[in-house]
């Protein structure tokens, strides 16, 4: 069930939102527990049984590892934290890149030897996962002092603001909350008007302009010439930040709506000056993940320059392939290696004394970064890329004409799209924040998005149609 | 009371989202129970056509078996039907000429209108047939049979026999328009276009007065030599193939009142790929070789021709080649000119 759909804002939400104030504060995280469970297994009615395990594996492995812990025993800490880890990766394994393993082996060995499953991926693997192996480390690492209950546990890893999309919250930032959460109404309210503006982000900006990015696949890469390739590499870029932004924003709202502080996931990242600051915002919560749990094990910097690059190496080749089992994600994540390595090493410096050309920098390479990342087969994102640069190998059959019709038709929404993604919303919002302007602001949105959404449900091609 | 206001006061937001979610709800329960009203009346409508489509089959089943294809026209038909050979028992080969007692309202055999001054003969279109599957849609029943393009002494032509050419149709007519590189047509095409409003719907620019009017008024204050038509795939979930065959029909009887001298060519509509054809329940080539069937019994091979635009693009199934499509419906930028290719190769030339 997506937030942006009407079963979940107008159906699910409202019943669960009542349950839960209705339970007085100790039987909160039940309610949220249950209405979590529920709230999946109406997407994933079979791999809930998954999630329902792990999370029992993993309480009973933390346990283990706490009391290991307090009592000294290195040996069974580490065999406990060994076999969990094992357990957790294995299963995203399984799920996620066995097929894509199993092909690269079969074509490696030119046989078929590794039989494909065809598992398809259960919803929110990777992230709760990763909030898993998170929890268990930082009990580990004396990062917890207190493992919780189970139900706390449990309520921390399905609560379903944050099941699906993110952001990967550590325990440690709820861990006070699940204890005992108060919501005040101005708390409320504030969680519901992010949630209304997330919702806006991901209706009006990015399905919107999804459509021409759709419009751009369909044409086929081979006919469009270097201006309409730029647009739609523009056109995913705002598609995929607002996609993303949004449903973090609304897993902020809704969490605030409970009681819960949910970390934030962006901080305008295409406002960046370089690589680096890119992934300081984009994302947080994942680059967090990475530095603290595979960078700094591995060593971190403090092993000399080659095991640093080494590490940093490691991190982004797995940012990459957590992203998706394909290499053009292998590819891409090694990408941010290199340019994170080079600004570090070469010209890092230089991009910070020249403002105009860092924002040139950024905003030719967040486009281009974005194709690598979308376009999974590799032969056509070689010929994206030669569109984009002017090779153009077959005649182009969409120019200039288009292009004018292009920009009659989207450019609006191009400009809305790249005022949002500038410091512009973020200074509004905090002005306005709390004012009855914001109220109207909210409802409009609210409105618009859900008429929107209902244009979608009454005809699914509204965005297809033929 | 003093509790509610501190809610109001804290919490505007909520508030407002709440009484407004009880307008909409309130001012869409009223139009809802007429609707239901309405849906009911038309799922009659639906069972009517189930029968009426049943019948109809029974009528062509009849025919299946009774002829086979007297005079061959040696164009691309018969290689589909050579590759149907290749693939089917030999049971199912079976190619049949149609006869079933479909006329024009309006027009008699004995009317004469395409030039030449002697009685013509209709030509019906030809079939590959296939074993049919059970079906279990509001929208179509398997016709076990795809439509092939009217067997006619089909002339080459150059690009300037489109110059009084007009293109009607959907999404796949845009793309056309769009990308074939075929700019001395006319072009009346429209995202989303159906055979129910088709002719009604205001979208085309008057050349004259820079007015938006409907394809009727275009086609009423001007005169074209060919009229191409492609429509019916957005319709394929509204209504079921009979009340489609008689919107069709009459679309034609009008567009042949009003263009008297024009050459109609009514095209195929093109199929979706494999991927979709599996998963959609609606949007399938069953559901299109259905609809597909009912408009090839319309054209008479006189004024009307079909033209089998699925050939072009089809795989061994008849469906869509997965790798031409990206979307699973439209064909990719680059292959519009194929189908360019297709219709100067089967051009209706007359007067000779």
């Amino acid at each position: 069930m997506l937030f942006s759909s009407i079963e979940f804002i107008f159906r699910f939400l409202p019943i669960f939102l009542i349950c839960y104030f209705l339970v007085p504060g100790r039987g909160r995280n039940a309610v949220l527990f249950l209405g979590s469970l529920i709230f999946y297994a109406i997407g994933e009615p079979v791999y809930v049984l998954l999630m329902l395990g792990s999370i029992i594996v993993n309480y009973g492995a933390a346990r283990a590892v706490a009391s290991c812990k307090r009592s000294g025993k290195t040996g069974g800490q580490r065999f406990w934290l060994t076999s969990v880890l094992v357990l957790d990766l294995g299963a995203l394994f399984l799920f996620k890149y066995f097929d894509f393993f199993a092909e690269n082996m079969n074509l490696l060995l030119n046989r078929e030897l590794v039989p494909m499953l065809h598992l398809t991926l259960p919803l929110g693997i990777s992230f709760y996962t990763f909030q898993m192996i998170s929890y268990v480390a930082d009990v580990s690492m004396g990062n917890i002092d207190d493992p919780g209950s189970f139900l706390e546990f449990a309520t921390y890893l399905s609560m379903f603001p944050q099941l699906i999309a993110g952001p990967i919250v550590q325990y440690r930032e709820v861990s006070a909350q699940l204890r005992n959460r108060t919501v005040t109404l101005p708390m409320f309210e504030r969680g519901l008007e992010i949630f209304c503006l997330g919702l806006a982000s991901k209706v009006l900006l990015a399905n919107k302009i999804s459509i021409f990015w759709n419009q751009v696949q369909g044409i086929g890469f081979s006919s469009i010439s270097t201006p309409v390739a730029w647009m739609g590499a523009f056109a995913f870029s705002f598609q995929i930040y607002f996609d993303f932004w949004g449903y973090s924003l609304m897993a902020m709202g809704l969490g605030a709506m409970m009681g819960f502080q949910i970390p934030r996931n962006f901080t305008v990242p295409y406002m960046s000056r370089s690589a680096t600051e890119f992934w300081r915002r984009w994302h947080i919560t994942l680059g967090r993940f990475f530095r603290e749990y595979v960078y700094i094990p591995l060593g971190g910097n403090r092993k000399g320059r080659v095991h640093t690059i080494c590490n940093i190496f490691i991190v982004w080749a797995l940012t990459g392939l957590w992203h998706g089992a394909n290499w053009n994600f292998v590819l891409w994540g090694i990408g941010f290696f290199v340019l994170l390595t080079a600004e570090k090493n070469i010209y890092g410096d230089f991009l910070q004394r020249h403002v105009v050309f860092s924002r040139l920098y950024m905003w030719i390479l967040i486009p281009v970064s974005w194709m690598v990342f979308e376009i999974t087969d590799l032969s056509q994102l070689m010929i994206y890329l030669k569109q984009m640069i002017g090779i153009h190998a077959a005649p182009v059959l969409v120019g200039t004409e288009q292009l004018l019709r292009y920009l009659r038709q989207y450019g609006w929404l191009f400009a809305v799209c790249a005022l949002c993604a500038t410091w512009f919303p973020v200074r509004l919002y905090r002005r306005w924040k709390g004012r009855p302007i914001m109220v109207i602001v909210c409802l409009v949105v609210f409105w618009l998005s859900v008429y929107e959404i209902r244009q979608g449900a009454a005809n699914p091609f509204l965005y297809f149609r033929f | 009371m003093k509790r509610l206001k501190k809610i109001i006061k804290a919490c505007p937001l909520a508030v407002c989202l709440l009484c407004s979610w009880g307008v909409v709800a309130a001012a869409e329960h009223l139009p809802q129970v007429i609707q239901e009203t309405d849906t009911s009346q038309e799922q009659e409508d639906t069972t009517a056509d189930w029968i009426t489509d049943d019948t109809q089959e029974l009528v062509s089943n009849d025919s299946i078996d009774g002829t086979i294809g007297s005079n061959r026209a040696p164009d691309l038909s018969e290689q589909a039907i050579m590759e149907a050979d290749g693939h089917e028992s030999s049971q199912e080969d079976l190619v049949s000429s149609e006869e079933t007692n479909d006329r024009m309202p309006g027009e008699t055999d004995g009317q004469n209108t395409a030039g030449s001054g002697t009685k013509q003969k209709k030509i019906k279109p030809k079939y590959i047939t296939y074993e049919k599957k059970q079906t279990d849609s509001p929208w179509y029943t398997d016709p076990g049979k795809i439509p092939l393009t009217t067997e006619y002494d089909y002339q080459k032509v150059k690009n300037d026999y489109f110059d009084d050419a007009v293109f009607i149709g959907d999404s796949r007519i845009v793309g056309m328009h769009d990308y074939s590189g075929l700019t001395n047509a006319t072009f009346f095409s429209k995202t989303g276009l159906t055979i129910y409003n088709l002719l009604d719907e205001k979208f085309v620019e008057d050349p004259k007065t820079g007015k938006d009017v409907t394809v009727s008024d275009m086609l009423q204050n001007y005169q074209y030599g060919k009229i191409y038509l492609m429509v019916g795939i957005n319709e394929l979930g509204t209504g079921g193939t009979e009340r489609f065959k008689e919107a069709y029909k009459d679309v034609l009887d009008k567009m042949r009142k009003w263009q008297p001298d024009a050459v109609i060519y009514v095209q195929s509509i093109m199929g979706v790929s494999p991927k979709k054809d599996r998963t959609d329940d609606v949007f399938n080539n069953t559901n299109i070789r259905d609809k597909n069937c009912a408009i090839a019994n319309l054209t008479d091979g006189i004024h009307i021709f079909y033209l089998n635009i699925q050939e072009i693009y089809e795989d061994e199934n008849h469906a869509l080649k997965q790798d031409l499509t990206f979307d699973d419906v439209h064909l990719y930028a680059q292959y519009y000119d194929k189908w360019v290719k297709y219709l100067k190769n089967h051009a209706v030339v007359k007067g000779e």
